[in-house]
């Protein structure tokens, strides 16, 4: 018999641009979504906000929605405030995350939340819709742990699925979906995962051409971290980052200086004045 | 699983998936160079495993999804084809990747479309020609499939094989292993190409798939940081 959602959690953020500062023009949030630490984030008037989940995680069988719009000229950092838990299914009940993001033309919007951390038995459909108008920017980033490693708990979970689609105006610029279910397939392997455990990707929606940066981009990565991290550009403009590691901290560590590197270099975007873990 | 063959369909699926048939992919190692230059793949082995991973977790639930969405389609099929060879293009995230997969299939539709009567395959070409459509190598294969009243389980596994045939090819050459070895790899790989077929055939259309990070990766490095390189991919 199938049951209904454990929590049915939501959150809608509008954000707008007040005089040159960034401001939550309305929020609406069920529990267990919350928000908490607005504050500036580059001195320059964009804002930073972190997500919180009380319950630590997103337990089995909840649905989760996040809506995010920014309107013309505002720009926010947006993370986590923990790691994304993903708690067994016992039940055999999918938990589900939704999450869309709009960003109007001259906006800019940074998605980087911490990792996803899939427990034994969980199984977890995430998916990820955003849309961005020409003269937006959206960075969004994806770190997926492969289990709670500390209990050596590793592609333990029995499904995980996620789907990103990016639009830039009416145009699909950007279509990601994968299927990962341990219990048949191993993913250690080479073209997969290369002995590694942790995948990062970070997705650049842009109309701003960078892709002539990108091959002296990857060499100087490439000098510096070795080659588990590549930019590569994409057909529609944009970018797609993909990175692997032994570690979260390795992982997360990369994904912030690839992401500096894109916003300042590529963007020319005041430099971030905020936390970051392994910045 | 595999269904039996009328004697003019082994034929025309044997001249297609030749690894001889004029489309380019001899040209290609969809990162599998990058894979030997760095000593990761080294042995009959690990040429074996990147081959078996690529095609299971890529080839298989993305472009042979396809295939088979496009070679299934009705009335309805240049819709079908059109929003596929949008989502191809925004799905092949690595530059070479990509163009491999646009380059393979327009000269695959460009020779096929000489040699046979291929109605919806000519008008993909035209379409690719127009520069209305991008032009994939699944969906190519798809729509000859269709054209020609292929039947699609020996299809699908003719061009798995095709894709297995020209990576040990290409493992031969550059690791390199001698030509027998390179022959029971194949005969290894069978297994692996029966398996990625079944998939294929129970996978949602909707579905499409694909995750192989470390083989996205190659590309990017291939195409940017490598200084010698023997194959376009």
């Amino acid at each position: 018999m199938s049951r209904p959602p454990r929590h049915h959690g939501y959150l809608s953020l509008d954000l707008v641009c007040d005089g040159g500062r960034t401001t939550i023009a309305h929020q609406r949030s069920h529990p267990p979504l919350q928000t908490f630490g607005l504050q500036e984030a580059d001195g320059q008037g964009s804002a930073y906000l972190q997500i919180l989940n009380p319950c630590g995680g997103l337990f089995e069988g909840d649905s989760a929605e996040i809506e995010v719009t920014l309107q013309r000229g505002a720009h926010l950092y947006l993370t986590t405030q923990a790691a994304t838990k993903i708690y067994p299914a016992e039940h055999d009940q999918v938990t589900r995350q939704y999450i869309r993001l709009r960003v109007a033309s001259g906006a800019t919007l940074e998605y980087l939340p911490l990792p996803l951390i899939p427990f034994a038995h969980a199984q977890y459909v995430q998916e990820t819709e955003i849309h961005v108008e020409s003269g937006g920017t959206c960075f969004v980033a994806e770190v997926l742990a492969p289990g709670r490693v500390a209990r050596a708990e590793r592609f333990a979970y029995h499904m995980l699925r996620g789907r990103v689609e990016g639009w830039v105006d009416d145009q699909l610029a950007l279509f990601e979906q994968l299927m990962l279910q341990p219990e048949r397939d191993a993913y250690g392997g080479l073209g997969i995962l290369d002995g590694k455990s942790y995948v990062a990707t970070l997705y650049v929606l842009t109309s701003k051409v960078l892709a002539p940066l990108v091959p002296g981009w990857n060499r100087c990565l490439t000098r510096q971290y070795g080659e588990h991290m590549g930019i590569t550009a994409q057909a529609y403009g944009g970018l797609v980052v993909r990175l692997l590691g032994h570690t979260g901290q390795e992982v997360l560590g990369r994904l912030n200086a690839v992401h500096r590197l894109i916003r300042e270099e590529g963007l020319e975007l005041p430099p971030l004045q905020i936390y970051r873990p392994f910045a | 699983m595999l269904m039996m063959l009328s004697d003019e369909a082994l034929l025309r699926l044997l001249q297609l998936t030749d690894t001889a048939f004029p489309s380019g992919a001899f040209a290609h190692s969809f990162g599998l160079e990058t894979y030997v230059d760095r000593g990761a793949v080294n042995s009959s082995a690990t040429l074996e495993a990147f081959i078996a991973n690529t095609l299971l977790h890529a080839v298989a639930p993305g472009d042979g999804v396809a295939c088979l969405a496009v070679a299934q389609a009705g009335t309805d099929w240049e819709s079908v084809v059109q929003r596929l060879d949008h989502r191809l293009t925004a799905m092949k995230t690595v530059t070479e990747l990509r163009e491999a997969s646009q380059t393979l299939g327009t000269r695959f539709l460009r020779t096929a479309t000489q040699l046979f009567v291929l109605p919806r395959a000519t008008r993909y070409l035209a379409a690719i020609d127009a520069k209305q459509l991008h032009g994939h190598m699944s969906l190519a294969y798809g729509l000859i499939c269709h054209d020609l009243a292929l039947p699609l389980p020996p299809a699908l596994a003719a061009w798995f094989r095709h894709y297995c045939a020209s990576l040990v090819s290409v493992g031969v050459r550059l690791i390199p292993l001698g030509q027998t070895e390179g022959q029971m790899l194949l005969v290894r790989l069978g297994t692996t190409i029966v398996t990625a077929v079944e998939r294929t055939l129970t996978q949602d259309i909707g579905d499409m798939t694909s995750f192989t990070p470390g083989q996205e990766l190659a590309g990017i490095v291939h195409r940017d940081v490598l200084t010698t390189r023997l194959y376009i991919s």
